[in-house]
């Protein structure tokens, strides 16, 4: 599940620049990109101006510090998942913060399974929020939760147990050859059926305006997209 | 005055030794105040005979017959003493062979120049020729109770006895006014309220005291003030000793329902001194004295029994108030049951109730006593709580100060640890490049952390405390403690001395006071977000005393009243608890210095003042 950040933008704000450089190596391995700010006047700039799906703020910050922020953020969009990072957990800051609708208050230090749980709960919240729709063309797009494929925003089709799993592994792959070993051993499948997996693959692409999966002959299947 | 007893006694050394005695005493009630003299003589036969002398109070006026004879050869001189000190009026009408021969007019509220005595008590002269027989006739009126008995004495005894009386009086009162100053001067060290209820019981006890047995009207004091006393001042005081162990023993957590009925019989009480005090208006207002004396004799049955419980609850000091509840209504019950005629009339009677409240007030005086003696064990025991106090807090103080500065540093460890894991996760080709990287951060930061940790250990390596200071020094070592605060708060420290100041003292000790005062507005900026912060540090001298004070602009204290963020508060969430309660106490209990605050146009101004010479 983790991997469907591999389509999504972070906004990670602290004053503290060592922090930020580690967190930038380490979110790097999660996100698409990583964008970082050391207050939150930058970061708000930052948000208007790129495509951010996730913010991970520090609490104390000079100039303007992370509820600041966020309260500014939350008057802008109320659904996107923010989560605080504080070193100190009193009882004033955590009453500033209820009002924010956190998915978590974090006290510092943050361990990295931590960190890995946070990433899925936010990623929760963006299912129940339809925030996980992901574009695949300029007018064709997927949404990881509910697996829908909207053609020019509206629902055309939904992809089936078999058909999402071999879609979204060779989605979070995409422009690289996926052998065929590698799709059955995502599937589970001991057989190793390739005529019931052709017919999959045909479904799937039969489901889309065009064919988005290329086959490349006796090798396996690949995704090609820009971006 | 003293002619007349320098007279008296010569006469005293003619007079004679045999003991007389009254006797066919009889007794009329005017009911309905018909009766003078003349009709008195012309109706011997309605006289009754009687054998009970203490009558009570009656709204009419009383006349009694007795006869009295001397049957020596010699003339004799007695003097004829009322032992009720207090009747209003007292007429004695002296006949021989049915002509009137004296006539006395004594009681309380008849001017006292022509009196043969100036005495508390009622009391005249009579002469006894030879074998003569001589009918008394008396009438008594008076608000208050009237005792139809007469002492005998003989002359010189009689002054031998005033004088005794008198001085034990004068004893009593200095020894009332002694124990008064003492209580006021306990009050002024531990002020209390029931310190200041003690005192008014004392005063207006004696003043009580002294009113009832005559004292004051012998010392000249005018008969209505004296009656105002005696019945406004004592029923104030009954209602004040009501009012003491409410506030004592903290009643109302003890006992609240008889708490609210010692309020309510007090409140009576208090009235009816208030109701009194009008009484040179309307006399009659006098006659309500019996329900005063009832509602007290309710509130003494009602102390006894509530002591009883304290006793039995075993709260600090019930014993004392045990013995003194006990010995008053112990006395104040030989009062009624002698006055109902249970038992016969002795001198004991006429001073039970005196003797009662004294001992009362003075078993109370010893309950205070021993509470003040507690309270010196309790302060000599906080000040050796407050010396460990500041020692943990010093400690403490640190502590909390290196967790703050060890945050950073520690989360920088964790993150370069997760960018470890992050990699060794996503199987990333250049894990052993990002081990060593990361590791060899967490070596910069580990080393940085624990130069800190050394720098806090510099401030307590040195075990002499007490020497001279560089108070200068001492601010900017508390002020490096709280360096990254201040830094990641861009709080700017100006600081301003004109002089190097120096303090021969404890330097922990003043140390703690700087970090508290600091820690305090750091806090306070943390918590309200204030644009360009800043503390100000300013010391100067005036005299003998090294005034520093420490403003910021963090917008004030807002707590009411504003010096009570000295007092202890474990409760309140946002106070800094023990802080600035330790900073005064250890300013005034161990520094001889003072500390005070007040609120500046955009922030609070700590003013701390060392007393030079006088420290330790």
């Amino acid at each position: 599940m983790l991997s469907y950040l591999k389509e999504l933008n972070v906004l990670y704000v602290d004053d503290d620049t060592v922090a930020c450089e580690n967190m930038k190596n380490t979110l790097s391995y999660f996100f698409k990109k990583v964008f970082i700010n050391h207050n939150g006047l930058d970061a708000i700039n930052t948000y208007r101006e790129e495509n951010i799906h996730l913010l991970l703020v520090d609490y104390d910050m000079p100039r303007m510090n992370g509820v600041e922020f966020l309260k500014e953020i939350r008057s802008l969009n109320n659904n996107i998942p923010a989560v605080i990072l504080s070193s100190y957990s009193d009882k004033e800051k955590l009453m500033q913060a209820i009002k924010l609708n956190l998915v978590a208050y974090l006290v510092k230090p943050l361990e990295f399974s931590e960190l890995k749980n946070i990433l899925k709960e936010c990623l929760e919240w963006m299912g129940k929020f339809h925030l996980l729709k992901i574009d695949l063309t300029n007018n064709i797009s997927y949404d990881l939760s509910t697996k829908i494929i909207s053609v020019d925003k509206l629902a055309t089709n939904t992809l089936t147990n078999y058909e999402f799993r071999i879609f979204e592994y060779l989605l979070s792959h995409k422009n690289s050859v996926v052998t065929f070993s590698a799709i059955f051993y995502v599937l589970d499948d001991e057989e190793e059926n390739k005529k019931s997996l052709t017919s999959i693959i045909y479904k799937i692409n039969k489901k889309f305006p065009s064919p988005i999966i290329k086959n490349i002959k006796d090798v396996g299947y690949t995704i090609v997209m820009e971006g | 005055m003293n002619i007349k007893i320098i007279i008296l006694l010569l006469l005293a050394i003619f007079s004679f030794g045999k003991s007389f005695e009254l006797t066919e005493l009889k007794i009329l009630e005017d009911k309905e105040n018909i009766h003078n003299t003349k009709s008195i003589l012309e109706n011997k036969n309605l006289f009754k005979k009687t054998k009970q002398t203490n009558l009570g109070i009656k709204k009419y006026p009383i006349w009694t017959y007795e006869k009295i004879k001397n049957d020596t050869n010699e003339k004799a001189r007695i003097v004829l003493t009322n032992p009720r000190a207090g009747i209003d009026f007292i007429d004695v009408f002296i006949l021989n062979e049915n002509q009137i021969i004296k006539t006395e007019l004594l009681g309380d509220m008849r001017p006292q120049e022509n009196r043969e005595f100036v005495y508390r008590k009622s009391s005249f002269v009579l002469t006894l020729d030879a074998n003569k027989e001589y009918e008394i006739y008396v009438k008594y009126k008076s608000f208050g109770a009237i005792d139809i008995n007469w002492n005998i004495k003989n002359v010189f005894d009689y002054l031998s006895l005033i004088t005794g009386e008198t001085l034990v009086f004068g004893f009593v009162a200095g020894f009332v006014i002694l124990f008064s100053i003492y209580i006021l001067f306990i009050n002024s060290v531990f002020p209390s309220i029931s310190n200041k209820l003690y005192f008014g019981i004392l005063i207006s006890t004696i003043l009580m005291e002294f009113s009832i047995s005559g004292v004051l009207y012998q010392m000249g004091i005018s008969i209505y003030l004296n009656t105002i006393i005696s019945w406004s001042v004592g029923s104030f005081a009954t209602a004040l000793v009501g009012l003491f162990p409410i506030y004592f023993f903290n009643l109302k957590k003890i006992m609240p329902k008889s708490t609210i009925t010692l309020y309510i019989l007090s409140a009576i009480l208090i009235a009816f001194s208030i109701i009194f005090l009008f009484y040179p208006l309307k006399n009659e207002l006098l006659y309500l004295s019996p329900y005063m004396n009832l509602v007290f004799f309710i509130l003494m049955m009602y102390l006894l029994y509530i002591s009883i419980n304290i006793y039995l609850k075993k709260i600090k000091g019930a014993f004392f108030y045990l013995l003194a509840n006990t010995f008053f209504s112990i006395c104040i019950i030989y009062f009624l049951v002698t006055l109902l005629g249970f038992i016969k009339i002795g001198t004991l009677f006429y001073f039970s109730l005196g003797i009662g409240s004294i001992l009362n007030v003075l078993f109370i005086g010893i309950l205070i006593v021993e509470r003040l003696l507690e309270l010196r064990k309790e302060k000599e025991n906080a000040l050796i709580l407050l010396n460990e106090y500041t020692k943990l807090s010093n400690i403490g103080q640190s502590m909390v100060n290196m967790s703050h500065q060890w945050k950073e540093p520690i989360n920088h460890i964790y993150y370069a640890m997760n960018n470890i894991s992050a990699a060794k996760e996503f199987k990333d080709p250049n894990l052993s490049q990002i081990i060593d990287n990361s590791l060899e951060q967490i070596k910069t930061t580990t080393t940085h952390m624990s130069k800190t940790g050394e720098k806090f250990l510099d401030l307590y390596a040195d075990k002499k405390s007490i020497e001279n200071i560089d108070l200068s020094n001492s601010i900017s070592s508390s002020i490096k403690i709280f360096k990254s605060q201040i830094d990641s708060l861009n709080i700017k420290i100006i600081t301003e001395t004109k002089n190097k100041y120096t303090l021969y003292s404890d330097k922990y000790l003043i140390s703690n006071i700087f970090l508290i005062i600091l820690e305090n507005a750091i806090k306070v900026f943390k918590s309200r977000n204030i644009k360009n912060p800043f503390i100000k540090i300013v010391s100067t001298k005036i005299n003998k005393q090294i005034i520093i004070t420490i403003s910021d602009n963090a917008g004030g204290i807002k707590t009411t009243p504003i010096n009570s963020i000295f007092e202890k508060d474990l409760t309140s969430l946002n106070s800094s608890g023990l802080g600035l309660f330790l900073a005064k106490n250890i300013l005034t209990m161990k520094l001889n210095g003072e500390i005070s605050v007040k609120n500046t146009l955009d922030g609070a101004c700590f003013k701390i003042i060392f007393n030079i010479g006088k420290n330790i």
